[in-house]
């Protein structure tokens, strides 16, 4: 068997050199390194974060405009396309891909925890409440997709219509022209490789940390890091095989199944669970929310000195989460043919 | 517009669900141990949730095994991105290369774990996020700019208002694409507008005259402008000028002087029209003026007529 490869050396050398030096530093020094981490957090959340929220404010305000505006009839692709997946499945996937692990992680922890500590009202007060599900609802809203929009405009669009390859160094072109084959767009891709290393790392890292908690919970098993290590390896191997095995029609299944499991839960809970002043809670939340977008948006606790709230709590949605989770796959094969056919 | 919608809305559902549900049990039920259990460990909260709900264990059966698929999914769809962006946008790359990305993915979390558990995978998302989310912004302009230039040509190409005049008048389809394809100099444009635009403007100044409206024809400066000014409304101008293009396809500096052209542009009143005229018959220079006068008219028409009664 002939040994076949289509790597694109100058990404997937540097993207591996990377990405394998900060393995190592983390297996060597353990304990040091944990100190930087601890270090470099309390800078990105004091120094940087107002960069994201900015970021992330015009990643919004882009799509919105993008949307509304006359650039909106523009076509994505040819006029008849049909999409190759069904909206089910295709959301299924948008879901599969890193959204549904952070949905079981905080789906009742984050509400809870803004309800315990609130930025601004008294803890466990009514008021309380009604905050938490607001800052819950802001950090998994709008925002949160209007990351993931843009990277998928923008792959779709340069792909479809300009005939350049499925790449985030695309977007570029209109701005440096050929140069985008060139160092510069072997940069672009080796971030957009890091961002979605890390981004789905830490998503797997939520997963396991879960996995291992409720193993524990239902048959005592002991909650220990090398537990999870070992949790990892196991559930590695068998997404690794099943990528192996060629199953990959077979995972999209396993996505629509699992959204399919997710629905009914939370279905569930809707009916055991105080169903009609959830409804009414589900609806008031939306307007509220609508309502708080603008100030809400760019709110940086900038006269309150409460930076370690928002670093703690929307970077890691945003940065952390999003940025990640959003480079995720259904966006490279899926979205864009939906995309096509909504017109967007 | 579903794109950004539909999946938040299920978010928010979802959200409220959960959230609401345990909040409303903490609040109401005195469920004081949902509390304890979030502020001790995150990662247990779900199943302490599921602990006042009937078939409370089932239901944390089920979140276990649905994280856990979760898990397989998101490492299979981030093993596909990442080989495709390490793979220069092949989407048929061999199955190796996923396994090798997939296997490096569960090395990358089980590393950060040890290191510094949640801490550590939160800040290494964080960071590696900075240079995307600059290089997102530039993505944007990018799009902004490819977007603008789609929408110009899409409406240029309905909106190009010069074949019109071609149609109008006698004059062979040989001729009209021996001007398309000829690349003027300044020279020749001025000569153009001399000694075939100048005396069509000003013919059709004259007729004007005759009918007892104001035209005035000025040249200046190589430049030569047909104007009907009026004190109440809008006046009307029809002018041509010489404008100097060049076409260049990068950003790298042309050799200017050999890639210039020159089109002579129909100037109105509210300014350039980007159309050129150069090669024009003086029959066509003059049915293109009276299209403007026309459009002018019918500005006018919509804009200040009123409507009296119906027929006298």
């Amino acid at each position: 068997m002939r040994f076949k490869s289509s790597i694109n050396p100058p990404v997937f050398f540097s993207s591996v050199f990377l990405i394998a030096a900060m393995v190592i530093v983390c297996a060597i020094w353990p304990e040091q390194s944990q100190h930087v981490f601890k270090t470099v957090q309390t800078w990105f959340e004091r120094k940087a974060g107002w960069l994201y929220i900015l970021g992330v404010a015009i990643f919004l305000i882009f799509i919105v405009f993008v949307m509304v505006s006359r650039f909106g009839d523009i076509k994505l692709g040819p006029d008849h396309a049909e999409p190759d997946y069904s909206y089910v499945s295709w959301i299924a996937m948008l879901f599969s891909a890193g959204m549904g692990i952070g949905l079981m992680f905080f789906g009742v922890a984050e509400p809870v925890m803004h309800y315990l500590a609130p930025p601004d009202a008294t803890p466990e007060s009514l008021q309380a409440a009604k905050d938490a599900m607001m800052i819950t609802f802001f950090h998994w809203g709008l925002h949160a997709w209007a990351i993931y929009a843009v990277v998928a405009l923008c792959l779709a669009y340069f792909s479809y219509r300009h005939k350049l390859p499925l790449l985030p160094r695309s977007a570029l072109y209109p701005l440096i022209g050929d140069r985008i084959f060139g160092p510069i767009g072997h940069a672009v891709d080796t971030f957009a490789v890091l961002g979605t290393m890390f981004g789905v790392a830490t998503s797997l890292g939520f997963g396991v940390l879960q996995v291992n908690s409720g193993l524990n919970y239902l048959v005592g098993l002991p909650v220990s890091a090398m537990v999870q290590v070992g949790l990892i390896v196991v559930i590695t191997l068998i997404a690794t095989a099943s990528v192996f095995s060629g199953l990959d029609s077979g995972v999209k299944r396993l996505s629509e199944l699992n959204l399919l499991l997710a629905f009914l839960l939370m279905m569930f809970v809707l009916l055991i669970g105080p169903t009609v002043s959830l409804l009414q809670a589900f609806v008031q939340n939306t307007g509220a929310y609508l309502s708080d977008l603008v100030g809400k948006t760019f709110n940086l606790y900038a006269y309150q000195q409460k930076n370690d709230w928002i670093g703690g709590w929307t970077l890691l949605y945003w940065a952390g989460g999003s940025l990640g989770h959003h480079l995720s796959a259904p966006l490279l094969r899926v979205f864009l043919v939906v995309v096509l056919s909504v017109n967007f | 517009m579903g794109i950004l919608f539909v999946p938040t809305l299920f978010t928010f559902l979802w959200m409220t669900v959960f959230g609401n549900t345990a909040i409303d049990a903490i609040m109401h039920h005195g469920a004081t141990y949902l509390a304890d259990a979030v502020n001790s460990d995150v990662s247990i909260a779900l199943f302490k949730f599921f602990e006042h709900m009937p078939m409370g264990t089932f239901l944390s059966t089920i979140a276990v095994c649905l994280v856990a698929t979760f898990f397989v999914t998101s490492s299979d769809s981030g093993s596909l991105v990442i080989d495709n962006l390490t793979s220069g946008g092949d989407n048929d790359a061999p199955v190796w290369q996923r396994i090798f990305w997939a296997l490096m993915q569960g090395l990358v979390a089980s590393v950060l774990l040890l290191a510094g558990g949640l801490q550590a995978l939160q800040t290494a998302a964080i960071a590696s996020a900075l240079p995307f989310l600059v290089v997102m912004l530039f993505m944007c302009f990018g799009l902004f700019k490819a977007l603008q230039d789609d929408w110009l040509k899409i409406n240029s190409v309905q909106q190009h208002n010069t074949s019109v005049q071609y149609a109008k008048t006698n004059m062979t389809w040989e001729d009209r694409l021996d001007v398309l394809v000829s690349r003027p100099t300044h020279q020749d444009a001025q000569t153009f507008i001399d000694h075939v635009a100048t005396p069509a403007l000003s013919r059709v100044c004259q007729v004007f005259m005759a009918k007892g409206i104001v035209a005035d024809l000025v040249y200046l400066d190589g430049r030569v402008r047909l104007v009907i000014a009026s004190d109440e409304q809008t006046s009307f101008a029809y002018g041509l000028r010489i404008r100097a293009f060049s076409l260049s396809t990068d950003t790298e500096a042309t050799d200017e002087t050999e890639e210039a052209y020159y089109r002579v542009e129909v100037f109105l009143e509210h300014g350039g029209q980007y159309y050129d005229v150069m090669g024009y018959t003086e029959e066509q220079i003059i049915a293109d003026v009276v299209t403007q006068y026309e459009r002018y008219l019918h500005y006018l028409h919509l804009s200040s007529a009123e409507y009296i009664t119906e027929g006298n």
